[in-house]
């Protein structure tokens, strides 16, 4: 099986095909010649269950031949013909249905299938999920579906084929699905699911099993506030309506839209004060906390909260939960006009109400908002759906309104509504996916979700202590730990620059960017343990600008995700991070952002300074800040990257091949780095690991110059300052180990 | 006096607004960002005299646009903001939301 394509073919088939030995073909051939000379009855086929619809068919062919036609089988050598009997006719029998959730496992991949071809409403599509353990993890991969199928029935087998639209580059998106059709005293059989390229040649093979006639399984848990009574069901038929007449449950509004909807959870009766109400923050205060289900990660999981009043009064229902992992949340308001009270009137509005906030938990947008969507999609007005509002109702070439929506409404979603909860990518519909009303924008960054299961053992954490003023340099601490006191072999590698580590970045406008660093390390990976005595480790990383230039280039709240590979191949991703970037305050603000934000500022920072003259404006622009705004708290990161810079020397080539060195200058390093460390220490300049690495330079300058004295110094000044700070034992071991390799690197 | 509720609907997203009524400052809203779970951005509640009824509604201090009712009973004032300009509905219907 191909590691990076699931519909790829496998690359070291090898390792996967198994050997079919000469004792096996020659028993295969036996059996294949014993199977021509059977005699022909119907037959246990040894498995318990019933022949197949190809064996009744041809036995029952044979039983209708004339008389004496049929050939007789020799025994012992002496032909026995049959006994004539009146013919009996086939018995046929219906046969299942083929849609339904088909589930498989190869290798390294999980399949969740979904045909939709037959049975209720089908939309004749096929689509599927694909999930990929690596290491002890297992993960999300990625959604295909074939929007235009090519369908092939016969008695005994359903095909279907058709390009299929996938969330990953693949040139094995051909996919054919062959299904047996079964007889309905027959469990329902396997669907073999193969893909191919363009050309035809074959890629991986699935065999999924049927699972379930519906689609989709989301957990429902419904919770009520004190003095609530919840909806249960509705008699559509109670008033005029433009569907069949049936007694209607949450579950069996969605179950007709081929969604499971099953209870769960633990219900709660949630109290409140008299003619209270609720605002949205509240509800998420109340989900958060109630609804037992709740995780902060994409999940089939949805709470409903039958509660009293929403702060606006004109408000029935809303889907709240439009923060973090979002749509893991709704509420109806019964002490709405509209709601309060037993009438057919109200049961309708109530049971409307409740499928229609699920609806949004699905991200499914109004009829009438669809042009909202990203991506947008037209408007429409005139849908009989649990998604329109009656008021809103439209038709083209007919009367609209309230009344006309009521006559007409069959009591269920529209065919595209009914097309995005079947068969829309998995992060475009699951709880906790996309934000609300995003159908595909962040469809590549399937790398970044949390994965279904962690078995590995570590944790990385992403941090930073501080909001950042615009223009300043965006770094953030990376930690890597295994708790639970366990020991495990870990790459120490967390620095992005050595890419066993990723970042995702959101920006403020919703724009998410992967953080490619300018320059990528090749190491020769080393491992360590994380143990208890060593039960965490560190690194910060400055991540304001990247192979695609400035990152953190306006002020606003951003989110950022990071992901780990570890040696057995877990992906181990971290918390995600909300780092806030401050607007300027003041002009001279505005004039510091400006000398700060560059591309050649940028690079100097991520090399920590150059001599390079293609970066002469970036340095320019620092010198400025450094001597016209000495006083700004931003200026020292300018005298950061020159003391940095001018601690080492710099080798320049010029075209002709001369080598000119521009030595290091010690004594200027030691006053630009000494003033970053003062100001440090007062808790007025970088982060704690950047003044350790300002620390550890410092030391080794006052080394390279013959002040062992000043270097002793300064690595204990450095431990001085930590221990006061109150950090970890293990903590304080490695910032004295890096003092002590900065006093003996040569 | 008859209750005039404007409504701020579809298209807000952070926009700050405030609302003459005949001329007068009446309310402002800050940061009005449209919720398209329920299409609505926020309220505001007032008291208008019956009668002719001239409302301005100006967006973050530069756009704006006006709109003249006639009130007798309670009254409902849609305002979506699409393709850079405002755009009224008014009702005597209680909206509901959901």
């Amino acid at each position: 099986m191909n590691s990076n394509d699931p519909t790829a073919p496998a690359t070291t088939s090898a390792d996967t095909m198994q050997e079919v030995t000469i004792d096996d073909i020659t028993q295969l051939e036996i059996e294949e010649k014993n199977a021509a000379a059977a005699p022909t009855r119907i037959r246990d086929n040894g498995n318990g269950h019933g022949p197949t619809a190809a064996e009744a068919s041809v036995a029952a062919e044979r039983m209708l031949a004339p008389e004496g036609a049929l050939e007789a089988p020799a025994v012992h050598g002496r032909a026995v013909p049959f006994i004539p009997v009146r013919p009996i006719p086939p018995i046929v029998l219906a046969r299942r249905a083929v849609s339904g959730r088909y589930g498989a496992t190869f290798g390294a991949w999980q399949l969740d299938l979904r045909v939709d071809v037959d049975g209720a409403r089908p939309t004749k599509r096929v689509s599927g999920d694909f999930f990929q353990t690596t290491g002890g993890t297992v993960s999300y991969f990625g959604s295909f579906v074939v929007n235009a199928i090519s369908l092939t029935v016969t008695p005994t087998m359903v095909t279907i084929s058709g390009i299929a639209d996938t969330t990953w580059a693949t040139s094995f998106n051909q996919l054919k699905v062959t299904i047996p059709r079964v007889s309905i005293l027959s469990p329902s059989a396997s669907a073999t699911v193969q893909w191919f390229n363009a050309a035809s040649s074959p890629g991986a093979t699935y065999l999924a099993a049927y699972v379930s006639r519906l689609l989709r399984s989301v957990s429902l848990e419904q919770d009520c506030e004190t003095g609530i009574t919840p909806f249960t069901s509705y008699n559509t038929g109670a008033l005029p309506s433009g569907g069949p007449a049936r007694n209607l449950t949450i579950a069996a509004a969605y179950a007709e839209a081929s969604i499971e909807m099953a209870t769960a959870g633990v219900p709660n009766i949630i109290g409140s004060a008299p003619g209270s109400t609720w605002d949205d923050n509240e509800l998420h205060n109340a989900m958060v906390t109630h609804f037992s289900l709740w995780q902060d990660q994409p999940h089939w999981k949805v709470w409903l909260f039958h509660a009293s009043r929403y702060v606006s009064p004109s408000v029935l229902g809303i889907m709240f939960d439009q923060q973090g992992k979002q749509r893991q949340g709704c509420a109806c308001f019964y002490r709405h006009p509209m709601m309060d009270g037993t009438t057919a009137t109200h049961l309708r509005t109530q049971l409307y109400c409740c499928v229609h906030e699920l609806g949004h938990c699905f991200n499914l947008f109004h009829s009438f908002h669809k042009q909202y969507m990203t991506p947008p999609m037209p408007n429409r007005i005139g849908a009989l759906s649990w998604m329109n509002y009656p008021p809103q109702y439209a038709p083209s070439g007919g009367a609209g309104g309230t009344a006309a929506f009521w006559a007409a409404f069959p009591f269920q979603f529209d065919d595209l509504e009914l097309i995005h909860l079947r068969h829309a990518y998995r992060n475009n519909v699951i709880m906790g996916g996309n934000p609300f009303g995003t159908g595909a924008a962040l469809e590549s960054l399937a790398d970044f979700d949390d994965p279904i299961e962690d078995r590995s053992g570590l944790k990385l954490e992403l941090r930073t202590d501080r909001a950042f003023k615009l223009g300043e340099p965006v770094v953030v601490e990376l930690k890597l730990s295994a708790p639970g006191g366990s020991t495990r072999q870990v790459h120490p590698h967390l620095h992005p620059n050595a890419t066993f580590v990723r970042l995702a970045v959101q920006k403020p406008g919703g724009d998410v960017v992967i953080h490619e660093p300018v320059l990528e390390q090749c190491v020769a990976v080393e491992t360590t343990q994380l143990t208890t005595a060593r039960p965490a480790i560190y690194v910060s990383a400055y991540i304001g600008y990247g192979k695609h230039g400035l990152l953190f280039d306006q002020p606003g709240t951003y989110r950022v995700r990071a992901l780990y590979a570890a040696l057995d191949g877990s992906r181990i991703l971290s918390n995600t991070l909300e780092l806030k970037v401050r607007a300027p305050l003041t002009e001279e603000d505005v004039q510091v952002a400006d000398l700060l934000m560059g591309d050649e500022q940028g690079l100097l920072f991520y090399l920590l300074g150059s001599d390079s003259e293609h970066l002469s404006r970036g340095n320019a622009a620092l010198r400025e800040l450094a001597e016209k705004y000495a006083a700004h708290p931003l200026s020292l990161y300018a005298r950061l990257v020159s003391g940095f810079a001018i601690a080492r020397p710099f080798k320049k080539v010029a075209a002709d091949g001369t080598m000119t060195v521009r030595a290091p200058n010690p004594t200027e390093a030691a006053r630009l780095l000494g003033t970053v460390i003062d100001e440090s220490e007062k808790g007025q300049g970088v982060d704690n690991l950047t003044l350790s690495q300002t620390q550890c330079r410092l030391a080794r300058t006052h080394k390279e110059a013959g002040d062992n004295k000043a270097a002793q110094d300064a690595v204990t000044r450095m431990t001085t300052l930590f221990k006061s700070k109150g950090l970890k034992p293990h903590v304080l071991r490695s910032i004295a180990a890096q003092g002590n390799a900065a006093l003996t690197t040569t | 006096m008859p209750k005039l509720e404007i409504h701020f609907n579809e298209g807000f997203n952070g926009n700050d607004a405030e609302i003459r009524v005949n001329g007068a400052a009446a309310a402002r809203l800050r940061n009005v960002s449209t919720n398209w779970s329920i299409g609505l951005a926020g309220t505001v509640d007032l008291e208008v005299p019956t009668g002719n009824c001239l409302v301005e509604i100006a967006l973050n201090g530069e756009q704006s646009a006006k709109t003249e009712l006639t009130i007798s009973e309670e009254t409902y004032l849609h305002v979506r903001h699409e393709q850079g300009r405002l755009h009224f509905q008014s009702s005597n219907t209680p909206p509901a939301y959901f």
